[in-house]
Order: C-alpha cells, then sequence, then structure tokens
C-alpha cells in the first residue's frame, strides 16, 4: 500500500486568517455599516450632542450649508447628524429585545410541538402558520388597540409577529432529528431528551438560526420604522428614524431632508442586513457538509 | 465509410474554461458505432464519459464547456458544424439518450401522456387521439400493464422500474440510429435492471438502434454490450470486442479494474486495487495520463515523451500506444 | 381533488372563528371598552355609568356578547362607530371601492411585473438585465415603503409635478364616469406603483431562484434531449414548475399587500378601510377597529385557501397528500 508522505505546513494566526478571507470572501460594505450601526448606538451619548435639543434659532437648515450642522436641522432646529446617530441606538433597543423573546418563545413552541404528540404539535402548528402568514402590520394595530403605544407596545408587536418563524423552524429540526436512529438509540440507553437536544439539535439549529436571525433583523427594522411612522410606536419626537421620516412629510418641499436622510439609513441598514444573510447562510451550508 | 456506421467520432475534444484553469474533460477520444451495436463506455466518475454523451447532442453546458477539436459524424455529416436549430432537429429523431435517474428525468407536473405526445407531435403529425393510441402502443411495448390507465398518470404515481421504461418509450419514440443510455440502471434493484436491460436489448433487435451503453459495471457490459471502449482521465485507453477485452486485455488499467471484480469462486482474501488516483483533469501530466500509476512504465514514458493514441493490436483490438512500449 | 378542496374550505372556517375568537376577546378582556367610552359621553357617575353599560349590553358575561356579535357580523352588521357615531358596515362600504381598486392594481402590477421579469432574469443569466433585475429586488426588499412614498411624492409630484400627490381624484364609489377615467388612473399610479414595489421584488426573486433551480434540471435536459424547441421548454415544462414556489409564497405577497394598502393609504390620504383602521386605532374606537380588523382576517384566510386550492391544481403531488 503506498503511503504519501508530507510535512503538514504550519501556518501562523494572521496568515490562515488571511487565507480564511481569501476563500470565503466576507462582505465588506454590509460589515462595515453593521458594525458602525453598533458602535454607533452604543457610543452615541460620546459621539454627538442631544437629539432633542430644540434650537429655534437654527432651524430649517439644509444639509452641507452650515458647519455646525453638518447634515441640517429640522423644523425645530434639532441637529439631523445626532438625531440620526441616536436613531442607531433606537434601532437596537428595539430589535434587539424583540428577537431575543421572539426566540424564546418560539424555540419554545417549536420544541413542544416538534417533541409532543401528533395533536399538539397540528394545533401549535396551526396557531403559528396562521401568524406566520397574517400581515404582521394588522396583528401590530391589534396589539395597539389595547397595549398602548410606545416602547413596550413596538417590542410586544414585533416580537407577536417574528416568534413564529423560529417556531417553525425549530419544528422542524427536532422533528428531522427524532427521527433518526441514534436519537431511538439513546432514549434506548435512557438518555435524557436534554441530552439528546443539547447533542444533536443544538450544532444543526445554531447555524439557521444565526442565518435567520440576520435575516429577520432587516424585517424587524422595517416593521418597527413602519409602526413608528404611523403613529403607534415609539413617542413622536423620540429620535427614531421612522418618526423623523413622518415629520418631514409635514413640511415635505420645505425640509425634505428630514425625510430623505433617515430613510436612507433604513434602507443601508436592511440591505446590509440582507446582505449579511445572504453570505452567512452560503458561508454555513457547505462548510458544514465538509466539516462532516 | 460503410453505411453501417451511424456514429464515428474523430478526436473530440472537450475541455471547460474555468477559473482555476482549463479541465480537460474529453481529450482526444475516437470511435465508432455501427447500427444494431452496443458500444459499452466504461471508466470511474470523471473519466469523461458523460460529457462525450453531451458533447454528441451538443449540449456542452455554455459557456465555459467548450468543444475544442474533432469531428462527429452522424450519417456522414459532421454535427459540431451544424448550428443549434439543426442540432435540435436531430436530437430525439436521430439522437436520443436516456439519464441515471428516470424520477428527475420526467416533469413532475405534467402527466406521462404529455410527455409522451409532445415528443410524438414533433415526429407524427397526427391528431391527439391518433397521437395518444401511439403513445399507448409505445407504452405496451415496454411492458407496462394497463397502459390505457397508465397513460393518463402522472410519474410520481409509478414505481421506479416503471418510470425507467417509460423514459426509455420517450427516448426510442422517435425511432433514432442513435441511442445514449447513461447509466441507466443504477438507480434500479437488480431484478429489475435485469429485464431493463432485456427490454433495451428486444428493442435494439426490433429496430436495429445503436446503443452507446455508458456504465461503470463490467457485469453489465458482459450481458449487453459487443465492444467496449475503456476511458479515463479524458482518453479512450483500450476498445475492443467485449470476449477480446475479457480474454485479453493490454492496458494495465483495463487489467486492473477487471481484476477488481472478483470471482465468486475465487478464495479473495484482499480485493486488489488501483494504487494512485485520478489526476486532476485541470493538470494533466503530459504525455501518457496514465504513467504514475502504471506498474511498469517505460524510461520514456515516465518522462513523459510519449504521446497518446490508440494503435491497432489485433484486428478490432485497440490500445493505447505506450502501452507496446511499457508492457 | 375534491376532497382536497372541502379539506382546504373545513380548515379556513375554523382558523376564520379562531379569528373571530382573538379579536373580540382581545378587545373586550383587556379593559372595559366602557371605561374609554365613558369619560367621552358622561361624567364619572357610577349609577350612570351602571345603566349606560347596561343600555350598550356591556355588562353581559363574554361569551353572549362574543355570540351576538358574530350572528351580527354574519350579515354584515358590526354595530356603531364610537367616534364617528355611524354604522360600522355603512362605513366600511364607502370606503371599500378605494381599497379594492388600490389593492388590486397593486397586486397585478407586481404579477405581471415580478414572474417574467424573473424567469427572464434566470434565463439570461449574468447578463446586464439580470444585474438590473438583481439590483432592483435588493432595494425593493430594503427600501421602507413609507420612505419610498414619500421621496416619490417629493419628486414625481412636488417638484415635477407629474402625478397628483393626494387622493383618488373626483371618483365616488366603485366606478368612474367617462371623464373621471383619465384623472383617477392619474391618481391610481403612483400609490399602486408603490404599493407593488417590494411586492414585485419578493416575486421576483422568487421567481428567479426557482427558475434557475429548474433549468438546471434533469426534466428540463431530457426535453431537450428529446428534441423540443427552447421556446416550448421554457414555457411549458419549467415555467409551470416555477410557478409552485411562486404561488407558495402568494399568500406572503397577500399579507405584504394588505400591509402595504394601510401604508400607502396614509402616505397618499386615500380614502380606503386602511386610513380607516389606522383612524380607528388611534382613536380608541373599538368596534371599528374590531370590524376592520376581522374583515381584513377574513378577506386574507379566504384568499390562502384559494392560493392553497390553486397549488392543488397546478402540482398534482399536492393533492395527493
Amino acid at each position: 500500500m503506498a503511503t504519501i508522505d508530507f510535512e503538514p505546513i504550519k501556518l501562523s494566526y494572521t496568515q490562515r486568517v488571511l487565507k480564511w478571507i481569501k476563500e470565503y470572501n466576507p462582505p465588506w460594505i454590509p460589515i462595515i455599516i453593521l458594525s458602525s450601526l453598533l458602535f454607533f448606538g452604543l457610543f452615541a451619548n460620546f459621539v454627538t450632542g442631544d437629539p432633542m435639543a430644540n434650537d429655534l434659532k437654527a432651524r430649517q437648515i439644509a444639509p452641507f450649508t452650515d458647519i455646525h450642522h453638518i447634515l441640517g436641522t429640522d423644523m425645530l432646529g434639532k441637529d439631523m447628524t445626532s438625531r440620526l446617530i441616536f436613531g442607531c441606538r433606537s434601532v437596537l433597543l428595539v430589535t434587539a429585545p424583540s428577537i431575543i423573546v421572539a426566540i424564546f418563545i418560539g424555540t419554545a413552541i417549536g420544541l413542544i410541538a416538534g417533541y409532543t404528540g401528533r395533536i399538539t404539535d397540528t394545533i401549535l402548528m396551526r396557531i403559528t402558520d396562521a401568524t406566520l402568514g397574517f400581515p404582521s402590520i394588522l396583528v401590530a394595530m391589534l396589539l395597539v388597540t389595547f397595549v398602548g403605544t410606545g416602547y413596550i407596545g413596538v417590542i410586544i408587536a414585533v416580537t407577536a409577529t417574528t416568534w413564529a418563524r423560529f417556531a417553525r423552524m425549530i419544528r422542524g429540526e427536532v422533528l428531522s432529528v427524532r427521527e433518526r436512529d441514534f436519537v431511538t438509540l439513546a432514549v434506548i440507553l435512557g438518555v435524557s431528551p436534554f441530552m439528546i437536544m443539547w447533542r444533536h439539535l443544538f450544532p444543526n439549529v445554531i447555524n439557521t438560526l444565526m442565518v435567520m436571525i440576520s435575516l429577520m433583523i432587516g424585517q424587524v427594522v422595517l416593521l418597527e420604522a413602519s409602526l413608528s411612522f404611523l403613529g403607534l410606536g415609539m413617542s413622536p419626537g423620540e429620535p427614531a428614524w421612522g418618526i423623523m421620516v413622518a415629520e418631514g412629510r409635514q413640511q415635505l418641499l420645505t425640509t425634505w431632508w428630514v425625510s430623505l436622510l433617515p430613510g436612507i439609513l433604513i434602507t443601508l441598514v436592511v440591505m446590509a442586513f440582507n446582505f449579511f444573510g445572504d453570505w452567512l447562510r452560503d458561508y454555513l451550508d457547505p462548510r458544514m457538509r465538509r466539516s462532516r | 465509410m460503410s453505411d453501417d456506421i451511424v456514429l464515428k467520432v474523430e478526436n473530440l475534444r472537450t475541455h471547460f474554461h474555468t477559473k482555476t484553469g482549463i479541465v480537460k474533460a474529453v481529450d482526444g477520444i475516437d470511435f465508432e458505432l455501427r447500427r444494431g451495436e452496443t458500444l459499452g463506455v466504461v471508466g470511474e466518475s470523471g473519466s469523461g464519459k458523460s460529457m462525450t454523451a453531451w458533447s454528441i447532442l451538443g449540449m456542452v453546458p455554455k459557456p465555459a464547456g467548450r468543444i475544442e477539436t474533432g469531428r462527429i459524424l452522424y450519417h456522414g455529416e459532421d454535427l459540431l458544424q451544424k448550428t443549434d436549430d439543426e442540432m435540435r432537429k436531430i436530437r430525439g429523431s436521430g439522437i436520443c439518450m436516456v439519464m441515471q435517474d428516470p424520477l428527475t428525468s420526467l416533469n413532475p407536473v405534467l402527466t406521462i401522456k404529455k410527455q409522451l405526445t409532445e415528443t410524438l407531435e414533433l415526429e407524427f403529425k397526427e391528431k391527439k387521439e391518433s397521437l395518444l393510441q401511439r403513445a399507448i402502443a409505445l407504452l405496451s411495448s415496454v411492458n407496462i400493464p394497463a397502459p390505457e390507465t397508465r397513460v393518463t398518470s402522472y410519474p410520481h404515481e409509478m414505481s421506479g422500474g416503471m418510470r425507467q421504461r417509460v423514459v426509455g418509450a420517450i427516448s426510442i419514440s422517435r425511432s433514432p440510429d442513435v441511442l445514449i443510455a447513461d447509466e441507466p440502471t443504477t438507480s434500479l434493484d437488480v431484478t429489475i435492471q435485469l429485464q431493463y436491460l432485456k427490454l433495451l436489448k428486444d428493442i435494439q433487435e426490433e429496430t436495429g438502434v445503436g446503443i452507446i451503453f455508458i456504465t461503470h459495471d463490467f457485469g453489465i457490459v458482459a450481458k449487453m454490450c459487443d465492444r467496449v471502449a475503456v476511458m479515463y482521465a479524458g482518453h479512450i485507453i483500450e476498445q475492443a470486442e467485449v470476449t477480446e477485452l475479457f480474454d485479453n486485455p493490454l492496458h494495465p488499467y483495463t487489467k486492473a479494474l477487471l481484476r477488481s471484480v472478483p470471482d465468486l469462486d475465487d478464495d479473495v482474501e484482499m480485493l486488489p486495487t488501483i494504487e494512485g488516483q485520478p489526476p486532476d483533469l485541470a493538470n494533466t501530466p503530459s504525455g501518457c495520463v496514465f504513467r504514475d500509476r502504471c506498474p511498469d512504465p517505460s524510461d520514456d514514458c515516465r518522462d513523459g515523451n510519449v504521446e497518446m493514441g490508440l494503435i491497432e493490436v489485433s484486428p478490432g483490438h485497440w490500445v493505447d500506444q505506450c502501452c507496446i512500449n511499457c508492457g | 381533488m375534491w376532497q382536497y378542496v372541502l379539506r382546504r374550505m373545513g380548515e379556513g372556517i375554523i382558523t376564520l372563528i379562531a379569528l373571530s375568537f382573538v379579536v373580540f376577546g382581545s378587545v373586550h378582556l383587556t379593559g372595559d371598552p366602557a371605561d374609554y367610552l365613558m369619560p367621552l359621553t358622561e361624567a364619572h357617575d357610577q349609577k350612570i355609568y351602571e345603566a349606560q353599560k347596561k343600555q350598550m349590553g356591556l355588562d353581559r358575561p363574554f361569551i353572549v356578547q362574543y355570540w351576538d356579535y358574530i350572528n351580527s357580523a354574519i350579515f354584515f352588521d358590526f354595530g356603531t362607530s364610537y367616534v364617528i357615531q355611524k354604522p360600522i358596515s355603512e362605513l366600511i362600504l364607502k370606503k371599500l371601492p378605494a381599497t379594492v381598486h388600490l389593492a388590486l392594481s397593486g397586486f397585478f402590477l407586481a404579477i405581471i411585473i415580478g414572474i417574467p421579469l424573473g424567469i427572464m432574469s434566470a434565463v439570461k443569466r449574468d447578463s446586464i438585465f439580470d444585474k438590473l433585475g438583481k439590483g432592483f429586488a435588493v432595494f425593493g426588499l430594503a427600501a421602507p415603503q413609507f420612505w419610498v412614498a414619500i421621496m416619490l411624492i417629493l419628486f414625481l409630484g412636488g417638484k415635477l409635478q407629474w402625478f397628483p400627490t393626494y387622493g383618488r381624484g373626483d371618483i365616488q364609489g366603485w366606478w368612474p364616469t367617462i371623464e373621471q377615467i383619465p384623472q383617477t388612473l392619474w391618481h391610481l399610479a403612483l400609490p399602486s406603483i408603490v404599493l407593488a414595489l417590494s411586492v414585485t421584488a419578493a416575486i421576483m426573486r422568487l421567481a428567479r431562484s426557482a427558475m434557475l433551480e429548474i433549468l438546471d434540471s434533469d426534466y428540463v435536459k431530457f426535453a431537450q434531449v428529446k428534441g423540443l424547441s427552447n421556446r416550448l421548454v421554457i414555457w411549458r415544462h419549467a415555467a409551470k414548475n416555477a410557478l409552485i414556489p411562486v404561488l407558495t409564497f402568494g399568500g406572503i405577497t397577500l399579507a405584504g399587500l394588505l400591509n402595504g394598502s394601510v401604508i400607502v393609504e396614509v402616505v397618499f390620504a386615500w380614502p380606503g378601510v386602511g386610513l380607516l383602521l389606522l383612524d380607528g386605532v388611534t382613536q380608541r374606537d373599538f368596534p371599528l377597529t374590531e370590524a376592520a380588523i376581522l374583515l381584513s382576517g377574513f378577506f386574507y384566510i379566504c384568499t390562502a385557501v384559494i392560493i392553497d386550492i390553486t397549488y392543488g391544481l397546478v402540482d398534482p403531488r399536492v393533492r395527493a397528500r
């Protein structure tokens, strides 16, 4: 039997990173955009001034005309740059909790549906499917009717429209893992369902979960912006991009930038999440097969 | 060229231009097919068997794939000179192909009837009722029971063996002169396999169609084929009549292939294997492609100086010329 | 086939009942509508409060109220709006034509543009055509509809004055008079374009990826091997299969349309049901909110069932399930 002799080549850490970058070609622009979002969201306080400060002497300044207000001011003299930057923070404040809660609820329901009997599964899945397709704004409106508007209202509304997707995914994974022979074997051997979930379910789910999160965040951002625009979301005056677009609308011809700029940011952020999510899905998918 | 030769391939080279280099899927092969003859094409995965078929049909994936040189003579006319439209007319009525998986070969949302009659329409300009009759007749000729009811069913409502027979029926419905079968039995049970092969043989006797049978199974070769061509890394390295090849293999690769099928009577402790790996088709070695794995290469051969090319060693038995030097 | 149809319809009805329960329950169980109503009418005298409550029937047990509501709802009687003091069915009926016009135009625009664009994008892969299409899809899925609407109003309506920026024009009800047709179409243009935008992007993307997969499949290759013309191969074999995933997501398309119509109506001051609903929500007009959501839900479920049934028509494998 012929043997192949070779010395394993040792690469330095930097070389390995560069090799990885060359092979997997991460999407740079989305990454930059998302990192900026994170940075500005977390450190908005330190980076820029007060987004709520009215300055009636500096009202309605167009962008790129005044050094003190690079991106202009709105109808009450609030500085656009600060408001846009603080908008990043609003995005984080709304999307993070909603997604986390949605994942929890979705996972719980998905697990129960996948693991317990046919009847529970069918009932839960019918509910999930019904919620999944139903227009999110209508659901949000219904919720707002009795929960009220404002920050908590938005989070509840967004969560209610998002959990179903996670539930469906988790249930799918549970079902496919459940049928496998090694699970039956484990059950016979007396391994607890928890262990099974941890060892077999979890690794599969993590990958899909990450892809799903990045793709869902885009939807969440859009939903929150739409709700705020309609007046069903955050309180008026808050530095949230959706609200800003609505404000600009009131005096559209004279202060058109108040609507234009936040919208551009929303589009950029959602695009970035979508691109990143697509890349992530491609990256995780064939690699999973290879490493097996 | 005698009237008997239906298809003649000369010096066919099909290369793929990819980002990582030029992949030479088919690199200079020659063979002929006569009326009523079955030519077996044997080789491991990646040896270029399927791509030869696609080259003949004019369906090499563009834009990466290109037929660089060669002639494919069908009834004396060079197919590579033909326009897309002309090729389309030849496909189905002159040359047809059966692929490995019958389930994916059939369109899941169309009935069998539709998929049969649309082919028949191209050949016979008749009314719907008469086309339907033809379709039913075809189905019964491939031994599908109760064809009148079957004809309106969908592919997923049939068993694998039946599907493959339907695909076979569709492919011969226009009485082509050449039928290329690309590993058609790989997805079938062994017993169904035998039925299917018998069916092909019957069809061949009746219609005189020439069959190019692509496979990696020597057992099928023994049953079905009149002549065999052994392919390796895009080249045909040996070609002969079936019995001659089994009795008297010349190329070390052929010998190794035949050896690797153990005889039931023998006491085998270790299955013989062929050392080494097939070459990367983007970086084929110069000269004989097999030289790195050849058990006894001559010095000239090892240095890559000997060109590839078939030489007739005895009537009808061709082998790659480097073997003459080597052993 | 019929079994499948009946089954789907049955499931639809069950979902409808569940929806009505949820809608009605969430409004009536989470805060007494009476509390919200009272400050609008009388002072907080307990006796008068109780009397009013009795008069409005809000003191009865939940199930009774629910039953009563459903009984009238089936006959399209949703009670009276708190705020506008008119029967709700009348209000809705008045606003319905506007929304239907908008939704239908948006829907047809999306389908007529989205599906062929997606299919051609796949057939002419990596061409300029494809790249433009992909760019459009990316933008359409990321840009917020309300913002695009406002931008279009600003540039096409405000600065260039090519299109009117709000309202429907003079048309009343379902059918415009002959003289009203041009201006009706003109007013309809921008809103339907905006409404169609994100939906078109989603459909295009779907049709394209479905088509790409199909073009690679064995049966397409076999169809070519049989000698069929390219046109036949694309439109008979490939496109029909591409329809399946597009229909599958037809429900999402519909949801997008319903969502979008609320926003578009707000931005363009389009006097439709969506705008009515929003006003109802912001003004705490419970009966109105209830009714509007119930109706939208009803519409959505009906269409979902129809889509499922169409799905069964196109793909025979589904019927067997």
